[in-house]
């Protein structure tokens, strides 16, 4: 499309920019170029309001927008929501330094980037390739405008036919739509046909997608980390490769991941989310209360929310609450109590959801001192317990810690021993039954270390080196840690040195256990034990 | 961390850091000097400071990329890419540069013509490109492209007096610069290190230096992009 023909007096525009004076610079050019009607917010709530309303030809959205959402949530709202036309044209305005991170967009890209500093010249031209661009788009994306599906995959084959060298992005809009459609088998074919020319990165996640539509994680899995050795920075693999992972019950490997994606790019409401999920699995209170709370904060007004990290930042508030400072507990039993009421008023929740509402709920009573009401709110939950079927080992765990605290230890006990019976030998629901039990006898210094003792030998004996060093370590730091703890945390440091997985922080803490365990006398049975590990350690070093 | 990473680390924090100070300058003095009523002569400087904070902006960008080059932590996004819009936004973006030096651009592109490339990088190399034919002196670039079975080619050629002989027999993939271009040998040195990171199969991108044989007169630096 000649330049003369795009008829941008017709088109209605709207701008997202925080910055008052780009906003009017940006409009200022768009008027040069003979735009009239241009309309502009200033942030991303503003913008989806606006969106949702009316209909745009053009949408400029900044990608950095300060406080709020950023310009990519808005671009994932907009497609998911289908805010904006197929046939529309969405910018996305970037500073130079951040065009390599958000070019890295495979799911939800724009339909064009400009990178400032925007001039006229550079505006003129960019806008005049995206539109003539999209052009050869036009036959799919009038089809998307109306649902017909099938008019657009036959326009997506007609295209590639047509114009080879349009072949790959036409591909690339068919294995989406089919994708969306769940035609998996159909996805799948379009994905061999592309990677058996070129392995473009959207083609391996649009692949490892099919596969984990199929259940077969570990395929999904591996090609996504294929994907992550390629040097390429795309999230959206990490959020996949995570996904993947959690499925697969790998929820550490998962958290490792999570973490590292947010780290590059924390404003994805669903990635906080995952991130608190799997968190919560791990027991990991501090990153489930970090994510929880950004994914609580990054929900307002966004549709990806969900009542899970109200739940979660709840539950995540309690050792605060438990153990916090008065201002600090004061806080968190109101911040925790309102989410609670958040999570019902603002949610259907089912069965499963409502329970850990009610549990949550009594916990955080207890917790503040408020032990009557929290006995009520624990009958409400009571009722819905027993009258619940599907009820996941976590959940279980969950009402395990619950009933610690409202009934009598030996009810609670005997509930525990069923969970333990069911968890079997399923090691990381191990680990979170006994850090239950580890933080229900908080108050009882005594029964604690013995029962970390006993866990400890019966995790050194089966070799689970990690489980062990974790407990001990947590172990060690307690006020009346022994020469058993610092002994078992220097046993669990050297057999993980012996399986081949050194870490130079350990070294550090092995030295100070040494040190700790330097006033053993010679007369006491455990010396020896002391002597061969000291051996052992010095095989270990020295063989640096 | 060693005292070498460390060293490393800290020149990157600063760069990055005197890159966004210096956009934020560049922009407050864009908006003054766009706001004031000049001579001719005046709107000459004024097209000259622009050229100017407009090279050190993207020369900061350039030595990052170097920088993270180097390192493991270096990351490059292919896809494919039409060598036209690569292209015109380079042009597009340098409209500074053509003011100040009285500099002008040829494109000659077919529409279709298209590879597989980071296109954040490629900016960068043809950055590098378009400064040293600007500091040889050149009034006149071509950008170019097509390709065959095996490459996109990107090639930038100007009318200025042309490499001189040594660069064009020495390997500048080596890192070695001779004294008079050295800053011209250090960019192109960086530029092929950073085009090296395209790849398909064996092949790797390159960078190939040439004159351009008489009666024209010009240095020509061809991009070579596997398919």
């Amino acid at each position: 499309m000649p330049l003369e023909l795009i008829p941008y007096h017709k088109m209605s525009v709207l701008i997202i920019e925080d910055l008052a004076e780009m906003r009017s610079s940006m409009k200022s050019m768009l008027g040069n170029i003979g735009v009239q009607h241009t309309e502009s917010v200033n942030n991303g709530e503003d913008a989806l309001k606006k969106l949702r309303n009316n209909d745009y030809d053009l949408v400029f959205s900044d990608y950095e927008l300060g406080r709020g959402k950023d310009g990519q949530q808005i671009l994932e709202e907009v497609r998911f929501n289908n805010l904006v036309k197929p046939s529309s044209v969405f910018i996305m305005v970037t500073a130079a330094q951040t065009v390599d991170m958000v070019m890295g967009a495979l799911e939800f890209a724009p339909d064009g980037y400009i990178a400032k500093p925007v001039t006229l010249e550079l505006l003129k031209t960019r806008l005049v390739r995206i539109i003539r661009t999209k052009d050869i788009y036009k036959e799919i994306n009038l089809a998307l405008d109306d649902d017909n599906t099938e008019a657009a995959l036959n326009a997506c084959n007609r295209l590639a036919m047509e114009k080879p060298k349009f072949a790959l992005p036409a591909y690339r809009i068919k294995g989406k739509i089919l994708i969306e459609q769940e035609r998996f088998e159909e996805a799948k074919d379009i994905y061999e046909t592309v990677l058996g020319i070129k392995r473009v990165a959207w083609a391996i996640l649009g692949m490892a997608k099919v596969h984990f539509y199929f259940k077969e994680y570990e395929q999904a899995q591996n090609l996504l980390e294929s994907l992550a050795k390629t040097k390429a920075k795309y999230v959206e693999a990490q959020d996949w490769l995570a996904k993947s992972l959690e499925e697969q019950g790998k929820y550490k490997a998962a958290q490792k991941v999570l973490v590292e994606a947010v780290a590059q790019s924390p404003k994805s409401i669903r990635r906080q989310q995952a991130l608190g999920r799997v968190a919560e699995k791990n027991g990991d209170i501090d990153v489930m209360w970090k994510s929880c709370r950004k994914a609580v904060a990054l929900g307002k007004n966004s549709c990806f929310k969900s009542p899970d990290v109200f739940i979660g930042l709840a539950k995540s508030l309690q050792p605060k609450i438990k153990g916090g400072s008065m201002r600090d507990k004061k806080l968190s039993t109101v911040e925790a109590l309102n989410l609670i009421e958040s999570a019902r008023m603002d949610f259907d929740l089912d069965t499963i959801a409502s329970l850990k509402c009610s549990l949550v709920e009594a916990e955080t009573l207890m917790n503040s001192g408020k032990e009557e009401e929290g006995k009520l709110a624990y009958r409400a939950a009571d009722t819905i317990i027993s009258s619940s079927k599907n009820l996941s080992l976590d959940d279980k765990i969950d009402i395990f810690n619950t009933k610690l605290q409202f009934e009598t230890e030996e009810i609670a006990m005997e509930y525990g021993k069923q969970v333990l019976n069911e968890i079997a030998s399923n090691k990381r629901l191990q680990v979170k039954y006994y850090k239950t039990i580890e933080l229900f006898l908080h108050n009882r210094p005594a029964d604690r270390l013995k029962l970390v003792k006993e866990r400890g030998e019966e995790l050194l004996l089966r070799e689970d080196v990690e489980d062990a060093l974790e407990m001990y370590l947590r172990a060690s730091s307690f006020k009346d840690a022994d020469e058993d703890i610092f002994l078992g945390a220097l046993k669990s440091i050297i057999g993980r040195f012996k399986k081949g997985r050194p870490d130079r922080q350990l070294t550090q803490k092995c030295d100070a256990l040494f040190k700790e365990l330097e006033t053993l006398s010679e007369s006491d049975p455990r010396h020896p034990i002391l002597e061969q590990l000291k051996f052992q350690w010095e095989e270990i070093t020295g063989d640096e | 961390m060693s005292n070498e990473d460390m060293r490393g680390q800290l020149l990157a924090a600063s760069i990055h850091e005197i890159k966004n100070r210096c956009g934020l300058m560049f922009g407050e003095l864009d908006s003054i000097l766009d706001s004031l009523t000049l001579t001719n002569d005046q709107q000459q400087h004024v097209q000259q400071i622009k050229s100017e904070s407009q090279f050190v902006g993207n020369e900061l960008v350039r030595i990052l990329a170097s920088y993270k080059s180097l390192s493991d932590d270096f990351f490059i996004n292919i896809d494919q890419h039409f060598a036209i819009e690569l292209l015109e936004e380079v042009i597009a973006r340098h409209t500074y540069t053509t003011a100040a030096h009285g500099l002008s651009f040829t494109l000659d592109c077919d529409e279709e013509v298209s590879g597989f490339f980071d296109n954040s990088i490629l900016f960068i190399i043809l950055d590098t490109c378009i400064y040293n034919s600007v500091k040889a002196g050149a009034k006149h670039i071509t950008l170019s492209s097509h390709e065959d079975e095996q490459n996109l080619y990107l090639c930038i050629t100007d009318d200025g007096p042309g490499f001189p002989e040594d660069m064009l027999e020495n390997d500048f993939s080596q890192g070695s610069i001779s004294m008079d271009s050295q800053s011209t040998g250090l960019g192109l040195f960086f530029a092929n290190k950073l085009i090296r990171s395209h790849q398909e199969g064996d092949k790797l991108g390159e960078i190939r230096l040439s004159n351009q044989s008489a009666p024209k007169q010009g240095a020509k630096v061809t991009l070579l992009l596997p398919l």
